[in-house]
């Protein structure tokens, strides 16, 4: 294919050679897709010396099939646009599992999105 | 040159040292992805990690993270490849949303020294603080600025160098990975130069290295010293601009993102899942892909009158074929309907299909109700279409065809630019 920028090609090109190889044992990170409503117990922060709204909420508890998890880290956040929506997302760890907790700034609501283990 | 501790300040010095120099500094986020996805992953630290499409798909490493690396793996290797090297490697599904998302947030911390940065791609951008750096406690006081909160807010490094070049802070950024802050002045250039093989230079590519190695050029010195004449008989002009590149000069400016040139066309590819010759999925791949292109044209509100197709069987041979119209489009079925004839005079039946891309140029802006435009747009049938998905998301109203559509492919265009940078408050 043309190597021309105009494409938009794949994010994650496509292999280079269609020779295969005997491959290892793979180690892989399990992702469990879901889309859940999730009760957030969240900290509010309307000022602050650094501006980025990432940095604005902060989820400190969750309760997921009436289960409670306490949030000892976030561990990234980040927003993406969903038509009108911003969607904020935030990977959470209870110090055991990591979890994908996902807040709807137009309909102002918390999913849990995934959860996550080596 | 001056190779500073990260840790520690050593400003007074460097403000001296490369003063009254153009000052440009290029910041490279070390191992973007993989180390987004170690600090979204905290049991990912410390491990080699390859960040990929889809781990049990046909793509190749992305990005490799520091502890892979030094296992020889490196981006673009096939995974079976990676994993020779490296059979403990953690395969990673990427999230291209949300390196976007940072790379657009970084970007904005950039701006908030100088409205002159030059986003050289997703996790690379040139800043020219000529102007600027001594109402920051000069290039220095910056850079570990940029870095220290580049830490704080999402855990990453990176390397910065500092020159009076794009071409000698690109250099001078690479030379220590990661977490570097190097500083080179022109009056160390010479020096250096004398010591690095011309390959580190950033252009400068396997072939012509090779062409270059054939010449007896092996360091930047020697390119430097060779006659003009003899390079620009073997490299056409850019021998010229060998001969500036081997003497470490460079004029060009840092171009932000609002002096870019024009887009030049629109266009998508897509590898498939697995190998077909069905021809209504591939008939609904290309719909796909058109009403992409479509949408992203008239988002931007281009129109574009060459439709090309690229076919791509199983074997890699690689097809491309286009057509010109008469009048504009940006409708997707139409771009389609061109993609699809297209696709019937160059594909040789019963051969496999691995990949099918579609694009537009000869584009024009703002080539609304004139008579070179295609009465395409259907009373205001694409203006609600297309109202809908801004509010909803991508596809929510789409043609029926494409309602078994194929999720993603999650891209970011190689010339993926953010939007203007909104400064941050540091």
């Amino acid at each position: 294919m043309s190597t021309s920028a105009a494409f938009q090609t794949s994010f994650w090109p496509a292999e280079g050679s269609p020779a295969g190889e005997a491959e290892p044992e793979e180690v892989k990170v399990t992702h469990h897709r879901l889309s859940e409503s999730v009760k957030v117990y969240a900290i509010y922060k309307e000022t602050g010396d650094r501006q980025f709204p990432h940095d604005k909420l902060r989820p400190v508890m969750f309760i997921w099939r009436n289960r409670e998890y306490r949030v000892q880290d976030v561990t990234y956040v980040w927003r993406e646009t969903q038509g009108q929506a911003e969607v904020y997302h935030f990977t959470v760890s209870d110090g055991a599992n990591v979890f994908e907790l996902s807040y709807n700034a137009k309909a102002l609501d918390w999913t849990i999105t995934g959860t996550y283990s080596e | 040159m001056i190779v500073a501790n990260p840790e520690q300040s050593t400003i007074d010095n460097r403000r001296s040292t490369i003063a009254p120099e153009r000052i440009v500094m290029h910041v490279d986020m070390d191992a973007f992805f993989a180390s987004v996805e170690q600090q979204t992953f905290p049991f990912l630290r410390g491990k080699p990690i390859g960040v990929c499409g889809d781990p049990d798909g046909r793509t190749v490493i992305a990005a490799a993270s520091y502890e892979a690396k030094h296992r020889g793996v490196k981006t673009a290797m096939t995974i079976p490849e990676a994993k020779k090297l490296c059979p403990e490697i953690i395969l990673v599904a990427g999230h291209p949303a949300k390196y976007v998302d940072t790379s657009t947030r970084i970007l904005a911390l950039y701006a908030t020294f100088t409205d002159l940065v030059e986003v050289f791609s997703i996790d690379e951008a040139f800043l020219d603080v000529t102007q600027t750096a001594h109402l920051f406690h000069g290039p220095e006081a910056i850079a570990r600025s940029i870095k220290a909160f580049i830490k704080e807010h999402f855990g990453l490094t990176c390397s910065v160098g500092i020159a009076p070049n794009k071409l000698l802070a690109k250099l001078s950024g690479e030379m220590h990975k990661p977490n570097g802050l190097t500083i080179v002045s022109q009056s160390e250039v010479p020096a250096l130069m004398e010591t690095l093989t011309v390959q580190e230079l950033c252009g400068i590519g396997p072939k012509t290295t090779e062409k270059l190695n054939r010449l007896g050029i092996r360091t930047c010195g020697e390119l430097g010293r060779y006659p003009e004449k003899q390079l620009t008989g073997i490299f056409g002009i850019n021998g010229s601009h060998l001969k500036r590149m081997g003497q470490g000069l460079d004029d060009s400016p840092v171009l932000p993102y609002f002096h870019e040139p024009a887009t030049k066309s629109m266009g998508h590819s897509f590898t498939l899942d697995k190998d077909t010759r069905d021809l209504a999925e591939i008939r609904r791949h290309l719909l796909q892909l058109s009403e992409q292109v479509g949408r992203r044209l008239r988002k931007d509100n281009f129109a574009g009158r060459t439709v090309s197709l690229v076919l791509r069987y199983a074997d890699f041979s690689t097809f491309i074929k286009q057509h010109s119209l008469k009048n504009y489009v940006d409708d997707g079925l139409r771009i389609h309907q061109v993609g699809m004839k297209l696709f019937e005079e160059l594909y040789q039946p019963p051969r496999l299909v691995r990949l099918l891309g579609i694009s537009v140029s000869n584009l024009v802006r703002d080539l609304k109700q004139t008579t070179a435009f295609e009465n395409s747009r259907a009373g205001s049938l694409f203006e609600t279409v297309d109202e809908v998905n801004d509010k909803y998301g991508e596809f929510s109203v789409a043609r029926a065809r494409l309602q078994e559509r194929t999720p993603g492919p999650q891209v970011i265009s190689p010339s993926w630019r953010p939007g203007a940078p909104t400064p941050v408050a540091r």
